[in-house]
């Protein structure tokens, strides 16, 4: 697929794009996205289409039945269900489901008002319940566009009970409607519409020849929005932004304009790039961890980080900072290695041609970023990339910057010591592995998501699925969560377990790169172990399904003597009887907490 | 511009371009399907940077039509 960006092209070619598309022999992970429309979205789904396959995702489309919403999603043995999807999206205009809420406002009373609004939530609601009640699949649930000419003209907003504040009233309830059921979420339509306008957002000559509202605009700018939270739900947001400094971080280059010329501040262009800074300050507190890749002599770019006033980013913002006269591409892949991250996890953003084109040709897995000439575009650009969105700000997001900081001192304390052992006695770890439960389920669900290494089957599974297995009397959801003498890491491991008869399956088991190598998996298999004898079970099945990224576990039930039991369409499978398992666990942790029951 | 309309409306209906006659429409052409006049329209505006009212876009369902039309809106904006 075409490395072009949408926004540079004209729709006939995103169409002809998406149809000549072939995704044969080429290695694309499958996504099954439903739309249930109520109103017509063919636009929204060829621009949905053409930007899964850029981002290596071959889409298979269900389309719902048009304003039959609610029959289709109450009919178990329906054809949306046996589609399997992995998404719902439900795409309603106010006008098709509440003409009189849009249409007539102006004739109804207060109460009627209120007994429109409240229909149009318990539709709502009957819609998602009957989702939920079969399907795990994540939903995304389309708010309200409010209506730019208001019924009541310049008093309406003036009135709490106005068309524009019922209908704000009515956005506002959603949320609450969402919190019930797991894996749902909002798609802002109205903040859409803000972004371009309501006279570019809608196309009233379509809306009446074929109920088709949306401008190609509309439709794009919903196809990016949606592309976002299927980033988020894959596990394929990014992780590390890799920054310039000259041009991008302030203006001027700091090796010949010096600390006092460079631009940077509040008056134009500085506060342009001031602006840009905070933005990224906004990225860091999101858990998303910045570099630095320069080509500079570092003390010059040091000194204007720590010391010139302006600076919003300062050291202690960057996991890693690489000021130096070499390639670029050697020090982006340095900073992946040390980060321990994938190079599909940076993205990579410079005011240069030249050094952005290079980065694209030789480390095509990096998100290159170039960045438009005039600095006051910095900070928006960033904003709406959406290349760093998370379904959830986990308290583990929050701290992974300070993480970071603590696993650089976890290593140089590693230094002074001759064994391993006693590296990790003086770490003094403590560990406790509990079941799922409300708190921990969104972190469970991401770490599911994001973990590409420690884990045995690549299984993703969404905060509904977790929630799901927790409560079920056949399965169950451990977290381990860490803490150690240099902080608390939060929950870094998990494993879901399915019981049938006599046998616990290992359906996946993970760990969060941090902190492989200090015997922790040990801890959280002894669990599992546990769990399997106090079932009373007679052995437990660990399975290890093999992908491009977690080789390095292939022996891990091996390892944990695990009998081979053989190959399961391209997975292998690994057998302990209960009778005889070892529950031992390493000594040198300081304390450790397994509480399997209720 | 008529080599121009040819190579839109090959590519939208995907048809071969020496195969639009005069008399290609919607009711001839197995491919132009209401959700194919809408992309057809979309890459016409966008191309030419025009916009049909709603009455043009439903009239405009043969190549006769869409030649005349946009012949006419061209010339509206060359003018000025």
């Amino acid at each position: 697929m075409c490395d072009c960006n949408i926004d540079d092209m004209e729709f006939i070619e995103v169409v002809k794009a998406v149809e000549s598309f072939n995704a044969e022999g080429k290695d694309m992970a499958p996504i099954r996205i439903a739309f249930l429309p109520n109103f017509t979205i063919n636009h929204v789904i060829t621009y949905c289409k053409f930007l899964c396959y850029q981002e290596g995702l071959n889409p298979e489309i269900y389309m719902g039945d048009y304003d039959n919403i609610l029959q289709e999603v109450m009919d178990p043995d329906g054809s949306l269900y046996r589609f399997s999807p992995d998404i719902i999206m439900i795409c309603l205009k106010m006008e098709n489901l509440s003409e009189s809420l849009i249409m007539e406002f102006s004739s109804l009373s207060t109460t009627a008002v209120k007994e429109e609004a409240d229909r149009v939530a318990n539709y709502i609601t009957s819609v998602l319940n009957e989702i939920r009640k079969n399907t795990n699949a994540m939903i995304l649930l389309n708010n309200f566009e409010i209506p730019v000419f208001p019924s009541l003209g310049i008093c309406d907003y003036q009135d709490r009970n106005g068309q524009v504040n019922i209908l704000r009233k009515l956005n506002d309830n959603l949320l609450d409607i969402i919190k019930n059921y797991s894996g749902s979420y909002i798609v802002d339509m109205d903040l859409l519409k803000s972004t371009i306008g309501y006279l570019h957002f809608n196309d009233n000559r379509y809306w009446h020849i074929g109920k088709a509202p949306l401008t190609v605009e509309a439709s794009k700018l919903i196809a990016k929005e949606y592309m976002k939270f299927i980033r988020a739900l894959k596990g394929t947001g990014k992780k590390c932004l890799v920054l310039d400094c000259d041009n991008t971080l302030w203006g001027g280059i700091i090796g010949e304009d010096g600390m006092h010329k460079i631009e940077i501040g509040n008056t134009y262009p500085g506060s342009a790039y001031r602006e840009f800074q905070q933005a990224i300050l906004n990225l860091y507190n999101r858990g998303v961890m910045l570099s630095i890749c320069s080509k500079n002599n570092e003390r010059d770019v040091l000194d204007v980080i720590e010391s010139h006033p302006d600076m919003v980013l300062r050291r202690e913002h960057f996991v890693s900072i690489k000021v130096n006269w070499n390639d670029k591409v050697k020090n982006l892949m340095e900073i992946a290695t040390e980060l321990n991250i994938g190079l599909d996890s940076l993205v990579f953003i410079d005011d240069s041609d030249f050094e952005i084109e290079c980065i694209r040709k030789m480390l095509p897995e990096i998100k290159a970023v170039k960045l438009p000439r005039d600095p006051s575009q910095f900070r928006d650009l960033l904003n709406s990339c959406g290349l760093f969105d998370t379904l959830t700000v986990s308290k583990e997001d929050r701290k992974r910057n300070s993480f970071y900081r603590e696993d650089m001192q976890r290593k140089d304390a590693k230094t002074s010591f001759c064994t391993l052992d006693d590296y990790y006695e003086y770490l003094e770890m403590e560990a406790v592995i509990r079941r799922a439960d409300s708190f921990s389920i969104p972190r469970i669900a991401q770490l599911t998501e994001r973990t590409n290494q420690f884990n045995l089957t690549a299984k993703r599974y969404s905060e509904a699925d977790i929630k799901e297995l927790g409560e079920s009397n056949s399965s169950q959801v451990f977290f381990l969560n860490l803490k150690d003498r240099f902080g608390d890491s939060g929950i870094v491991g998990a494993a879901i377990l399915k019981h049938f008869g006599t046998e616990v399956l290992i359906d996946n088991f993970l760990l969060s790169c941090r902190v492989i190598g200090r015997g922790i998996e040990d801890l959280l298999l002894k669990a599992c172990i546990v769990y399997m004898i106090e079932r009373g079970c007679e052995q437990i099945v660990g399975v290890y399904t093999p992908t491009t990224k977690n080789a390095q576990v292939k022996d891990f039930y091996r390892n944990h003597s695990f009998v081979y039991l053989g190959e399961d369409n391209g997975s292998f499978r690994y057998l302990l009887p209960a009778n005889g398992a070892c529950t031992g666990m390493p000594g040198y942790f300081k304390k450790v907490t397994i509480e399997c029951n209720e | 511009m008529e080599d121009e309309l040819k190579a839109i409306m090959a590519d939208v209906l995907n048809i071969q371009k020496d195969k639009i006659t005069y008399d290609i429409s919607m009711d001839n052409c197995d491919t132009w399907d209401s959700l194919k006049h809408m992309e057809l329209i979309v890459a016409i505006e966008q191309r030419f940077k025009i916009t049909f009212t709603a009455d043009e876009i439903v009239t405009m369902t043969n190549f006769a039509e869409l030649k005349r039309l946009l012949k006419k809106r061209r010339d509206v904006s060359d003018g000025s």
